[in-house]
């Protein structure tokens, strides 16, 4: 049986992601006949456990251990999973549970060629047989937990964490430099030249904290990272925004360049190459805050530190970036990220736009336009930021899947 | 709840590996005859050949810097940048911009290597300096 239970879970899962469409959650009407019909087991008490066996084997993925629509698979899901404790589920007759059951829509598949005619009635009878949940009268403490959609914006962190026993998968892709010349046709838009990539795959301990490993292939750098999330910003604004902690150490494992013998450190010592040096470190504290459904802006200053860097630098930078998110419509969105170096060798500031296509709340592409070719923020801040003010720029993609 | 120790090692970890430190500076060598084989060729090998090697070199002013072709593509060459300059003219290193993009001199377009973040070494800059100087030797 729970062999049989992973496996339409892993469809289900299959099944989400290919629904690219998103669906609009319009009336479902049901014909007027098929309304009228009465359910032919009657609510008898074996019908409901007979009912409840098989919802809990094919349905809770979807639907929630409770009837509430908040399955695991439903984190994707547009429109989400129908709530079967609300009055208005409880309103419609038997025969339109039924009929709905029996012909789907969208991800909701028609159980008719599954289940017997018997084993849908069985079913009706359970979720007819679940209680209405009144809803708690404390909904003005309720939570803004949408304030992003990722963990990352675009180059930057989020106050986003991620929702409990779930993992985020990002690939961050960048070509090279490129300008608006004749090189440009020439160099195929960059993606000729030399790029940088990210992998990271992130998982939640719990729903306000979660780990996170990346690679990336400037410098061959392993990253682990975790953030917190401190305070949450609530519905009816008596906590106003969100603030989060984050954290993250870059493991350089690229061969360290040639020095000749008696080179020394600034400080005068005997200069020799140890693992330290490989180690870079990000800390941030990030505040957002949602202003609407479709709009969230966030500040974060941040402190980098290098164990080692060359001769002229300095170990630590501190940069505030600045971001924000504006939804255009259920599946595209605008991101924008500006970044003033407070302490830094250079001080242009990173730039960064992008336009996001999201197929659901878990799983989007992200076309970008920025100033620089790096992926992780220790390198993005400490190094030049690509000079767009001569028209320099790199094009690159980000893709995000929450499973 | 075990997993809550990941994230609180990394913290400790990284506590205990924190230095601070700048560097390298390397003495500066007494430079006297230079090898471009020996000397002037690894440096194109560690910090330039990412780029200017055959396969992409025409996005990099279509120069290749890979062993057998270096040298033939230098000497006497005109630059890609500027028809009027040469890439390396034997005992003119100021008029060589192979020298002048190396030494940051910011006057023909971008400074080698184009990470402006790892310039070449003092050392070496000084070695394609006297390399040139010595007449630009194939030795
Ligand atoms: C892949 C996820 C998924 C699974 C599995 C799933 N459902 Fe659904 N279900 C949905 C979604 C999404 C909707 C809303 C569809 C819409 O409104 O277009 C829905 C709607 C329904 C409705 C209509 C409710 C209403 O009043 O509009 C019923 C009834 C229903 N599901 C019963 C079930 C039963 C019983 C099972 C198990 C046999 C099941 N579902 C399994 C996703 C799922
Ligand atoms: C990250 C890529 C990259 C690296 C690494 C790099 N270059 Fe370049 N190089 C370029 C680009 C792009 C150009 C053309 C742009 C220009 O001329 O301003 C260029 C042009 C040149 C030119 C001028 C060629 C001409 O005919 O105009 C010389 C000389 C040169 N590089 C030398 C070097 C040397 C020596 C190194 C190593 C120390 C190096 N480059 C490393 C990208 C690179």
């Amino acid at each position: 049986m729970s062999i049989y239970k992973n496996v339409s879970k892993l469809l289900i899962l299959l099944l989400s992601f290919a629904s690219v469409s998103v669906y609009a959650q319009e009336a479902w009407i049901v014909p007027d006949a098929e309304n009228a019909i009465v359910n032919p087991i009657q609510n008898s008490e074996a019908a409901i456990v007979s009912g409840q066996k098989l919802y809990k084997s094919l349905c809770v993925a979807c639907h929630g251990n409770l009837g509430a629509g908040d399955g695991v698979a439903a984190v994707g899901l547009n429109p989400k999973p129908t709530d079967f404790t609300t009055a208005d589920f409880h309103k419609q007759t038997a025969g339109s549970v039924f009929w709905k059951l029996s012909k789907g829509r969208g991800v909701m598949a028609p159980y008719e060629g599954m289940l017997s005619e018997e084993d849908r009635w069985a079913l009706v009878s359970y979720l007819k047989s679940l209680k209405v949940e009144i809803p708690k009268k404390k909904v003005a403490t309720k939570k803004v937990n949408n304030t992003f959609l990722f963990t990352q914006l675009i180059n930057t962190q989020t106050v986003q964490t991620l929702p409990n026993k779930i993992s985020e998968f990002t690939i961050q892709h960048r070509f090279g430099v490129t300008q608006l010349n004749s090189d440009f046709i020439n160099d195929f838009l960059g993606m000729d030249l030399g790029a940088n990539l990210r992998l990271a795959y992130a998982k939640a301990i719990n729903s306000r904290l979660y780990a996170e490993i990346g690679r990336t292939r400037y410098g061959k750098t392993y990253d682990l990272g975790a953030k917190y999330l401190v305070l949450q910003q609530t519905i009816d604004n008596k906590t106003p925004f969100s603030i989060a902690v984050y954290g993250n150490m870059g493991i350089n494992t690229q061969k360290f360049p040639k020095v000749i013998d008696g080179s020394t450190f600034v400080d005068g010592s005997n200069f020799s190459y140890s693992f330290a040096h490989r180690l870079s470190f990000n800390s941030q504290i990030i505040f957002a805050k949602q202003f609407s459904e479709s709009f969230s802006m966030q500040i974060a200053p941040v402190v980098i530190w290098h164990n080692l860097v060359a001769k002229d630098e300095k170990n630590l930078d501190f940069v505030i970036p600045f971001g924000a998110r504006l939804e255009l419509n259920q599946k595209s969105a605008l991101l924008f990220e500006v970044t003033p170096k407070i302490i830094a060798k250079n001080k242009r500031m990173p730039l960064s736009i992008a336009y996001e296509i999201a197929s659901s709340s878990a799983h989007a592409f992200q076309l970008i336009l920025t100033s620089t070719d790096r992926i992780l923020e220790q390198s993005i801040y400490s190094n030049e930021t690509i000079d767009y003010s001569q028209g320099k720029f790199v094009l690159g993609f980000n893709i995000k899947r929450l499973f | 709840m075990k997993k809550i120790y990941i994230p609180l090692i990394v913290v400790v970890f990284s506590l205990f590996s924190c230095t601070k430190q700048q560097g390298p500076i390397e003495p500066l060598l007494v430079i006297s005859t230079v090898s471009y084989v020996n000397d002037i060729q690894p440096i194109f090998d560690e910090n330039c050949i990412d780029c200017h090697n055959i396969n992409v070199e025409q996005h990099f002013g279509d120069l290749n810097l890979e062993a057998d072709k270096s040298y033939i593509e230098l000497i006497n060459i005109n630059a890609d940048y500027d028809e009027n300059i040469k890439r390396v003219i034997p005992n003119n290193a100021i008029n060589s911009i192979l020298w002048q993009k190396v030494n940051n001199s910011n006057l023909y377009g971008d400074n080698m290597p184009l990470t402006p973040n790892d310039p070449l070494s003092q050392n070496n800059q000084n070695l394609i300096k006297v390399w040139i100087e010595e007449g630009a030797l194939d030795n």
